[in-house]
C-alpha cells in the first residue's frame, strides 16, 4: 500500500468531481461539521478549513451556512477528506462527527418526536432522507427486535467511501437514541464503491 | 414588486436561521441545567449547565439514560409522571453525576406533545439545592446547638440569678455595713446596715468617689479615714457620734491579678468597747481603792521594822519582812493595773526630755544588783563601741520598760544563768538587747507574749509571782515612743528581747 500523499487523499480534481455530483444536502450538515472542528481543533481548525475549501475552488464560510439552505453535497466529502489531510483524523474520527451530528444539532429538535418509537423512526427515515438529501434514497429493509439488528439500504447514493463511514456513525448514533441503549454498532455490509448495487448498513444492539 | 417564491423562500431560511441562532444561545446560555428526555427516558439533548451538573463531556449528554442519573425507581416515576402530567414543579431528588457523588436537585418537567397529542418526551430542568441542603442541615444543627447553648445559658443564668440573690440576701442581712467600690474609687453597693450606721439612704451616695463623701456630713469621718484612694486599712476605728464605735477595714478585691475594685467592712464595736471601758474603769477604781490601804499597811509595816514602835524579835522581824514584801508585790501589782488602765483610756501621760539610755539601764541594773547576786547570774554589759546619741524620751516610762525587760530576764533565769545586755546604734535609732540563757517561751505561745496577763505555761510552773502586765506595758512605751520591740526565744535555752528607740533630737 505504501504511505498516502496528500495528493491522493484530497485534491481541486477529487473536490471538483465531487462537487459535479447531482445532488444537494442541508447546510446543517455542514455546520454540525464545524461545530465538532471547534470542539475538538478549536475555533482555528475552522479558519484552517474554510481556507482549504477557498483554495480547492470551493469557498465556504460556515457562519453564513443557513441550516435549512441546500448546498451541494459533495461538500461533506470534500469536508471529511480534508479533515484527514488537515488535522490528521481518520475513519473513526468522521464516524464519530457524524454521530455527534446527531446529538448536536437541530435533527434532535425536528425529529425528536419519532425517537420514542423505532417504528416511528423506520417509518419516517426514507422521508427524513429525502427532506435532507435532494438524491438517492433510504429505506429500513428488515428490522428484527428479538435478534435486535436492522438492515439499512442507501441506493443511488454516491459520493466517496468517507460518507459510507459517516453514514454508519449517523445511523449508530440515532439508534442509540431510539431504542435506549449505548452498545450499538454499525457497519456498511455493502458498498456501491465494492461494486454492490447499493450501500447496505447492519446495525445491531445489544 | 412581487417577491419571487424563490426570495421567499430565501428570507424564510434566513428568518429560520436566526431562530436557531437564538434557540442555540439562549440553551446554551441557561444557568439552569435543562435536557429533553425522550418516552425510553433517554436525553437526547443537554445543555452546558446540564453536562456541567451531571459531569458530561461537552455534547456527551446525548444518548445517556435518566436511570444513571438517579436512582432507578426514581428515575422511572419521574418518567412516568413526567409523561402523564403536563409539568412537575419542585420534585425534590437525589442526583448522582458521573464519576461519583451525589447531589440533591429540584426537577421541573414539561410534556412536550406530538401531532396527534400523543407525549414525545419532556424537557427536564433541575435545580442544584445541595449547598442550600447542606446549608439548611448545618443551620438546623447550629439552631440546635444554639437552643441548647440557649437553654445552658438559661440555665447558668438562672444559678446565677440564684447566686446573686442569695448574695444579696446575705449582704442585705449582714450584720456588718458593707461598701463597694469599683476601680475608679466610687461607691456601687452599699448595704442596709452601712445605711442604719451612718444615716443615709445608699441612692443619695451610689456612684460617688470617696473624695466626694467629704461633702456628706455623715459621711465625713470615713472620707477622713479612707483617704482619697482608698488606702488599705485593718480594725481602725472610726467614732460616728457618741454611742457607735465602727471598726473599719478594707480589702481589695480581686481576679486573679485584675483589679475589682475595695470592700470596707464596717462592724459595729460599740459594745465591747463600752464592756471594755466598765472594764478597765472597774480596774481603775478598784486599783486607787486599793492602793490607799496598801500605802498604809506599807508605811505602818515600815515604822514596826524600823523600831518606830517598839524592839521586835528577830522571829516578828522576820514576819514582817515577808509580810513588807508581799505588800511591795502588791503595790507594785496595783500600779501596774493603774498604768495598764491609764494605756488603754490613753491617759498614759509621757513627759519627754533629752537623756542617755546608758544612764538610764545603768540606774536600772543597779536596782537588781542584790537579785543578781543572790541568783548567782553571771550579768554581762557589752558597751557599745561608739558614743550614743542622747535621745528624747519619758525617763520614768522607759526606765519601767528597761526594768520589766531586766527583771524577767532574772525571774526566768536560773541560778548561775547568764544575762548579757547591749546598746547599739542601729540605724537611726538606738538599739537595747537583753539576753537570758533561761527557760525560753514555748514556741506556740510566743503568739501571745505581749498580751495582757499573758504568762507562759512554764514560767507560772517555775515562777508564781508575776502579773502577766510587764511586757504589755513595756510593748506600749516603746511604741508610745515611736520605738519597736521583738524578740527571739528557745524553750529551754533562752529569750532576747530587743527594742529600738529612734534618735530624736529635741528641738
Amino acid at each position: 500500500m505504501g504511505i498516502k500523499t496528500e495528493k491522493e487523499i484530497i485534491n481541486q480534481e477529487i473536490a471538483k468531481r465531487l462537487m459535479a455530483v447531482k445532488a444537494q444536502t442541508r447546510g446543517i450538515n455542514m455546520k454540525n461539521g464545524a461545530t465538532f472542528i471547534v470542539k475538538e481543533e478549536g475555533p482555528e481548525g475552522v479558519k484552517k478549513m474554510e481556507k482549504a475549501l477557498k483554495e480547492l475552488g470551493f469557498p465556504l464560510k460556515f457562519d453564513k451556512v443557513r441550516s435549512m439552505d441546500f448546498y451541494p453535497a459533495g461538500y461533506l466529502s470534500v469536508f471529511f477528506l480534508l479533515t484527514k489531510k488537515l488535522f490528521g483524523w481518520d475513519d473513526q474520527k468522521i464516524r464519530e462527527l457524524c454521530g455527534f451530528a446527531v446529538s448536536a444539532s437541530l435533527v434532535v429538535r425536528i425529529y425528536m418526536k419519532f425517537f420514542h418509537s423505532v417504528e416511528k423512526m423506520i417509518k419516517k427515515a426514507p422521508e427524513i432522507w429525502r427532506e435532507y438529501f435532494t438524491a438517492g434514497e433510504l429505506e429500513f429493509l428488515e428490522h428484527n427486535f428479538k435478534e435486535k439488528y436492522s438492515l439499512v439500504e442507501v441506493r443511488n447514493f454516491d459520493l466517496d467511501k468517507s460518507f459510507c463511514v459517516c453514514m454508519e456513525g449517523f445511523l449508530e448514533n440515532i439508534t442509540k437514541l431510539t431504542i435506549n441503549s449505548k452498545e450499538v454498532h454499525c457497519r456498511e455490509i455493502a458498498c456501491t464503491f465494492d461494486h454492490y448495487s447499493s450501500h447496505k448498513f447492519l446495525i445491531k444492539w445489544q | 414588486m412581487a417577491i419571487s417564491e424563490e426570495k421567499k423562500i430565501s428570507l424564510l431560511l434566513d428568518d429560520l436561521s436566526a431562530l436557531e441562532g437564538y434557540i442555540y444561545d439562549l440553551f446554551v446560555f441557561a444557568p439552569l441545567p435543562i435536557c429533553f428526555v425522550s418516552p425510553l427516558g433517554v436525553i437526547l439533548e443537554a445543555n452546558p449547565a446540564f453536562e456541567k451538573l451531571a459531569n458530561y463531556e461537552p455534547y456527551a449528554g446525548s444518548g445517556e439514560s435518566l436511570n444513571k442519573l438517579f436512582k432507578e425507581e426514581d428515575a422511572q416515576s419521574l418518567l412516568k409522571e413526567a409523561l402523564e402530567k403536563e409539568t412537575i414543579e419542585q420534585k425534590e431528588m437525589k442526583f448522582f453525576p458521573k464519576g461519583g457523588g451525589e447531589k440533591i436537585v429540584l426537577a421541573f418537567t414539561r410534556k412536550r406533545k406530538g401531532e396527534k397529542d400523543e407525549s414525545v418526551g419532556f424537557f427536564l430542568g433541575l435545580l442544584d439545592i445541595t449547598t442550600l441542603k447542606n446549608t439548611e442541615k448545618e443551620l438546623k444543627e447550629a439552631q440546635t446547638a444554639l437552643l441548647n447553648i440557649l437553654e445552658d445559658t438559661e440555665e447558668e443564668r438562672r444559678k446565677a440569678e440564684e447566686e446573686k440573690n442569695k448574695t444579696q440576701a446575705i449582704i442585705t442581712n449582714f450584720s456588718d455595713g458593707l461598701l463597694v467600690f469599683d476601680k475608679q474609687s466610687s461607691l456601687t453597693l452599699m448595704n442596709p446596715r452601712a445605711e442604719e450606721f451612718f444615716g443615709i439612704k445608699k441612692e443619695k451616695v451610689i456612684g460617688k468617689s470617696v473624695s466626694e463623701f467629704s461633702q456628706i456630713s455623715q459621711l465625713q469621718p470615713l472620707a477622713t479615714l479612707l483617704g482619697g484612694k482608698l488606702k488599705k486599712i485593718f480594725r481602725k476605728e472610726l467614732e460616728i457620734g457618741e454611742d457607735l464605735i465602727l471598726e473599719v477595714s478594707t480589702t481589695e478585691m480581686k481576679r486573679g491579678r485584675e483589679h475589682l475594685g475595695t470592700l470596707v467592712v464596717l462592724h459595729d464595736v460599740t459594745r465591747e468597747k463600752m464592756v471594755e471601758r466598765l472594764k478597765t474603769e472597774f480596774v481603775s477604781i478598784s486599783a486607787h481603792q486599793l492602793r490607799t490601804p496598801l500605802s498604809a499597811i506599807k508605811w505602818t509595816l515600815r515604822m514596826l521594822l524600823d523600831g518606830d514602835l517598839g524592839k521586835i524579835s528577830a522571829e516578828q522581824r522576820d514576819f514582817l519582812e515577808k509580810t513588807y514584801r508581799s505588800n511591795e508585790r502588791m503595790i507594785s501589782l496595783v500600779n501596774s493595773l493603774l498604768n495598764v488602765t491609764r494605756i488603754e483610756e490613753g491617759r498614759f501621760v509621757y513627759r519627754p526630755v533629752l537623756t542617755d539610755i546608758k544612764t538610764i539601764t545603768e540606774s536600772v541594773l543597779a536596782g537588781f544588783k542584790d537579785e543578781i547576786e543572790r541568783k548567782k547570774i553571771r550579768l554581762k554589759v557589752e558597751k557599745p563601741k561608739e558614743d550614743l546619741p542622747k535621745i528624747l524620751v519619758d525617763v520614768e516610762k522607759i526606765s519601767s520598760a528597761v526594768q520589766n525587760l531586766v527583771d524577767n530576764a532574772i525571774k526566768y533565769t536560773l541560778p548561775g544563768g547568764q544575762i548579757t545586755i547591749s546598746l547599739k546604734r542601729s540605724g537611726k535609732g538606738i538599739e537595747f538587747r537583753i539576753k537570758d540563757s533561761g527557760v525560753g517561751i514555748p514556741k506556740k505561745q510566743q503568739k501571745r507574749v505581749f498580751e495582757k496577763f499573758f504568762r507562759g505555761a512554764n514560767v507560772m510552773r517555775l515562777e508564781t509571782e508575776g502579773s502577766g502586765l510587764g511586757l504589755f506595758i513595756t510593748k506600749n512605751i516603746i511604741e508610745a515612743h515611736g520605738g519597736k520591740i521583738w524578740f527571739e526565744s528557745q524553750e529551754g535555752k533562752g529569750t532576747t528581747f530587743c527594742f529600738i528607740l529612734p534618735a530624736k533630737r529635741k528641738n
